[in-house]
């Protein structure tokens, strides 16, 4: 189990680095051009790289941003509720999360094989294949169900102990 | 089963997903892909997915959103927000109410760099919530002032909500985010008079403060130079057509940057911390994004917000009346929504029917921010009264509510104020290049 934890974990970290250095590079990438623009230089595809790192800094911080709870829910009424019936809500829902993203995560998988074994897209002025974005947003949407998995373990854990559902995962998992 | 039965049931399910804690991402996109799914079967529901996951994960002028974001972050960790406060309390910390008025200033002053009413609520909370307490001022004057100030941050641009609300509605995102200043300063002018009414009909609220000499309040102005020469490059330069909304965002998180470099505060861990915010904030906004656009698909083969406009007309009332109608809606729903996921689930939905009004989606846009702000601060949701709360432990929850409570009329008399004179909100974006 630890094993598990440390693995999707490590995985999300990198994710996180990718996603923090893109967004510095999209910040840069669009200074620079607009700096460009008035010294007369044109930078041809500022905007395509914009749009790649873009898709990117989102799909590498999906998962981060579960591990961190950061994704916004409604407590108004779960919250009222004893803490054994709020683990139980905490499974549902993560357990749906997991759901919609291995689906779509399995969707564009698929649409990135589609264009490696078929006709291969390309952005328009700098031809740059789209098809490893779609494996991004597949990644990125994967490390998010990984995260789910690991929320659901702490929520079954907490459940039989009754302890606080707000701990890391780290902290449950190392007591299996 | 009607077609349109099965966008009502989609959008029922969501509201019940939302309300067993599912995160709202995932309530929005459920219902869609069961729906889709139904309707137009798996090989649809697969492409469907792909192509608005596709479209709007590299949307262009959506990377405005994590640059403001980026912004707001740097100039915190610049420290130009205690600054801020300084320069107001110089000014007008010797009046009765003062440290209040000043805490209005450095918030709006505070949103003209941030487009979140929870960064602005929290940030200006640490500041000014003990300064004013130790002062002796009221605790609801104090926790109302500071959570009335933070929902200057979704209306003075940038703001993250008009970017949301011009992806939805397809309005131009520089004329939505121009368009929240002038409504912006006289929020922020309201407030003020409602402190200063406040304490004059109960001095007991607020204490006078020291005094300060003319030469100390013009010597303080040098610490607003900072974000002054921000707001005039980022949102001037929109303004007069030097920068895109992307381009003058990304300038601005630059400029930021280049302002916590030069003040010594821009850390390898403050730019870490800066960074690692920027992609969190990132990943729940465009989580809800994309849920919204795959619920929308729904709601659109499903005919549904063509059946509400049918439905709407079909009532036979004044525009006036239904204008009421739907402010009460928002007001309502801002009662169990947070404000994001209230606009993104509404505006798709609402959109048919204020166009068939003939309201332009610009002023609706300011309008639609005005009552998201009074549901930040009411309860129980009231975001930004729990954020105060969390950072202020002084302040209990029901003392914020009932300090912000007084903070409803200002909003409300400026909704009335935008419905008769609509050019508050558009005569900037009209004259703009």
């Amino acid at each position: 189990m630890k094993i598990l934890e440390k693995t999707i974990c490590t995985l999300s970290d990198i994710a996180k680095w990718i996603g923090m250095a893109v967004i510095m590079i999209m910040m840069l990438i669009t200074t620079v051009s607009v700096v460009f623009r008035y010294l007369g230089i044109t930078f041809i595809g500022a905007v395509e790289i914009v749009q790649l790192t873009l898709v990117t800094a989102i799909m590498f911080g999906l998962a981060y941003t579960h591990r961190e709870n950061g994704h916004i829910s409604i407590g108004l009424l779960v919250d009222h509720f004893p803490m054994k019936i709020q683990y139980v809500f905490d499974i549902i829902a993560n357990v749906l999360t997991l759901f919609v993203c291995l689906l779509f995560s399995w969707f564009f998988f698929q649409a990135g094989m589609k264009e490696v074994t078929g006709i291969v897209t390309k952005t328009d002025l700098l031809a740059i294949p789209k098809y490893p974005f779609k494996f991004v947003i597949s990644i990125g949407l994967l490390l998010w169900g990984l995260e789910a998995i690991l929320k659901i373990v702490v929520s079954v854990i907490n459940f039989g102990k009754n302890s606080p559902t707000n701990l890391q995962a780290s902290k449950e998992l190392d007591e299996i | 089963m009607s077609i349109e039965m099965i966008g009502v049931i989609g959008v029922l399910s969501m509201f019940i997903l939302m309300a067993l804690r599912v995160p709202i991402a995932i309530a929005m996109v459920l219902p869609a892909v069961v729906g889709i799914y139904y309707l137009k079967g798996g090989m649809s529901l697969a492409t469907t997915i792909e192509s608005i996951f596709w479209t709007q994960s590299t949307n262009y002028a959506l990377s405005t959103i994590p640059m403001f974001i980026l912004m707001g972050e740097f100039l915190f960790v610049s420290g130009v927000t205690n600054d801020l406060f300084y320069t107001f309390r110089k000014w007008f910390g010797h009046l009765r109410g003062g440290m209040a008025i000043a805490t209005i200033g450095a918030s709006a002053g505070f949103a003209a760099a941030s487009g979140s009413s929870i960064a602005t609520t929290g940030t200006i909370g640490v500041i000014t919530a003990r300064e004013m307490l130790k002062a002796g001022y009221d605790k609801a004057l104090t926790g109302g002032s500071i959570v009335a100030g933070g929902t200057l941050g979704i209306l003075i641009p940038p703001s993250t909500i008009l970017i949301l609300y011009g992806m939805l509605t397809g309005e131009s995102i520089g004329k939505l985010l121009i368009a929240g200043i002038i409504p912006g300063i006289l929020l922020t002018l309201l407030f003020i008079l409602t402190i200063v009414i406040s304490v004059a009909l109960n001095p007991k609220l607020a204490p006078k403060g020291e005094s300060s000499t003319w030469k100390e309040r013009f010597s303080s102005l040098k610490y607003t130079i900072w974000i002054l020469g921000l707001f005039i490059v980022v949102i001037g330069g929109m303004y007069i057509g030097l920068f895109s909304p992307t381009e003058a965002a990304a300038v601005g998180a630059f400029g930021s940057f280049l302002i916590a470099a030069v003040r010594r505060k821009m850390s390898w861990e403050n730019c870490k911390t800066s960074l690692v915010n920027t992609l969190k904030s990132t990943g729940f906004l465009f989580a809800i994004v994309l849920g919204s656009f795959s619920l929308n698909h729904l709601l659109v083969i499903t005919h549904l917000p063509g059946a509400l406009v049918s439905f709407i007309t079909d009532l036979d009332m004044s525009k006036w009346m239904i204008f009421v109608i739907i402010i009460i809606i928002y007001i309502i729903l801002g009662a169990f929504m947070d404000s994001l996921s209230m606009v993104v689930v509404t505006v798709p939905i609402l959109l048919p029917v204020v166009q068939s009004l003939g309201f332009d989606l610009i002023w609706f846009g300011i309008i639609i921010v005005l009552v998201i702000e009074m549901g930040l601060i009411t309860p129980p949701v009231g975001m930004s009264c729990f954020v105060l709360n969390g950072v202020v432990k002084e302040l209990d929850l029901g003392t914020i509510f009932k300090g912000a409570f007084r903070f409803l009329i200002p909003i409300l008399v400026l909704v009335a104020l935008l419905y008769i004179f609509p050019n508050i909100a558009l005569y900037l974006p009209n004259k703009m290049f």
